[in-house]
């Protein structure tokens, strides 16, 4: 009886947990609904969609980092393959960025997909300049929007470089992606 | 005395020892097969790859193919072999650099797949379909239908005198009716997704009466934009007029642990004790 109740309790908290980080991911709480699921990943790293959300709440708050366990989890199921897949494009697309502008690593030969992401629109653009003496910051127009521009540079700092993508919308700047 | 029973024993194992090498010989011939026949297998897919690629450069190959085919016609058949090969070589070269022109031209792109969040949605609330009940806005949709077929003799008439009308007049101001407003309000939604304009719609066919429709685009609306007051309290209450006082009394109690709406505060106060029916 005892362990019955016990399995019920946690079934329920478990659901709860889960229904719980949804609803902060309905509500654009990103960065919570990351934290959340990184303290209780452990719990939960069976659990496809559980580590599906997490993964997308850490990707769209910028910890693009935390997606390398989530890729390597995410394998059981069609859809969670497509999504391994995708995270880890915009992974390797931030690890060339940031080598690419720190040790002037040439991205030019390479031709690899893309995804809807910030990042990937931006690592696309700058592979398109081809070989160049590198630059305090860049100016990219988005090609789908031309009023989207999008400003990247590196914040540099005695032991770690940090990636700034600014988003501006007709010179208005909507939002600010740091990676590194 | 010979032991009858031994000896035949021994022949037995002689028997079965002399069946080995053959045994073995026939697996191995048997693997040496079936690994030769799915080798050749694989290889014909690759080809028929290869000759599914082909029709893209079909009007190249044509032109390039028609002037070879007439200069091995005076050659003999041995060199006419010889000069075949290459010139399938060629194709097969070429076929790969136009691959991987086409692959430059064209990056894949990678979408990601949010099926699973409909799986872990399981308490969110649906739409609600339209039954064969007729709702208050498609009976007055209907009775407007009825009312322009009618019309539709006297219209004829109505249009040459309001176009000799609009002649004399510059200005001609038309009252339209709610149904009219609501369908016009709907298109300039489909265009820009703006949640005022299906708050709009949800309010007005709430005052209509017409309560499944205002339930489903104040769900719209809060999809959208999930911080607007009154598209919570045109939800609420759709919600209360269609019977579901519990599901409603939820869903404002969950609007107000990230709110501190008093209008939502009072609305739960008027469902709970009943005032509001």
């Amino acid at each position: 009886m005892k362990i019955v109740l016990t399995l019920l309790l946690t079934l329920s908290l478990y659901a709860d947990l889960k229904q719980d980080m949804f609803n902060l991911y309905q509500n654009k709480k990103y960065e919570e609904v990351c934290n959340t699921g990184f303290d209780n990943f452990n719990s939960f790293r069976n659990d496809e969609e559980f580590v599906s959300l997490y993964a997308f709440a850490c990707l769209y708050s910028d910890y693009i980092d935390r997606l390398s366990i989530p890729i390597a989890m995410l394998k059981f199921s069609k859809e969670a393959r497509a999504n391994s897949a995708y995270f880890s494009i915009i992974f390797m697309q931030k690890k060339l960025l940031l080598h690419a502008l720190i040790d002037h690593y040439p991205l030019t030969s390479l031709d690899l997909p893309t995804t809807d992401y910030v990042l990937s629109k931006v690592f696309d653009l700058y592979a398109k300049i081809g070989e160049h003496e590198p630059r305090t910051f860049y100016l990219f127009e988005d090609e789908d929007d031309k009023k989207l521009t999008y400003k990247l540079y590196l914040e540099k700092d005695d032991r770690l470089s940090k990636i700034i993508i600014e988003e501006f919308y007709d010179s208005v700047n909507i939002k600010r992606h740091v990676y590194w | 005395m010979l032991n009858i029973n031994e000896l035949e024993s021994r022949w037995k194992r002689y028997r079965i020892k002399s069946y080995i090498p053959h045994l073995v010989i026939f697996v191995s011939t048997l693997i040496i097969v079936i690994l030769s026949l799915t080798f050749f297998t694989s290889n014909k897919d690759q080809v028929d790859e290869m000759v599914s690629i082909k029709p893209l450069e079909l009007p190249l190959k044509k032109a390039e193919i028609e002037p070879r085919e007439k200069k091995e016609t005076s050659e003999p058949i041995v060199q006419k072999e010889q000069t075949v090969e290459p010139a399938h070589e060629v194709e097969k070269t070429q076929i790969v650099k136009h691959v991987t022109k086409s692959s430059n031209e064209k990056k894949i792109t990678l979408t990601p797949s949010l099926d699973f969040m409909k799986s872990i949605n399981r308490d969110a609330l649906p739409y609600y379909t339209q039954s064969d009940e007729q709702t208050p806005s498609q009976r007055e949709n209907e009775e407007l239908n009825e009312n322009q077929e009618e019309g539709k003799s006297n219209n004829i008439q109505e249009n040459k005198i309001q176009i000799q009308k609009e002649k004399s007049e510059t200005i001609s101001i038309k009252k339209g009716t709610t149904q009219d407003d609501i369908q016009h309000v709907l298109k300039r939604f489909k265009q820009n997704n703006n949640p005022a304009l299906s708050l709009f719609v949800a309010q007005k066919y709430y005052d209509l009466g017409d309560y499944h429709n205002s339930y489903n685009y104040a769900l719209i609306t809060n999809e959208i934009n999930n911080n607007i007051e009154e598209s919570w309290i045109i939800f609420t209450k759709s919600l209360v007029k269609l019977g579901q006082k519990d599901m409603a009394v939820k869903t404002l109690k969950q609007y107000l642990e990230y709110s501190n709406s008093d209008k939502a505060n009072r609305l739960l106060d008027e469902i709970v004790s009943g005032k509001f029916k």
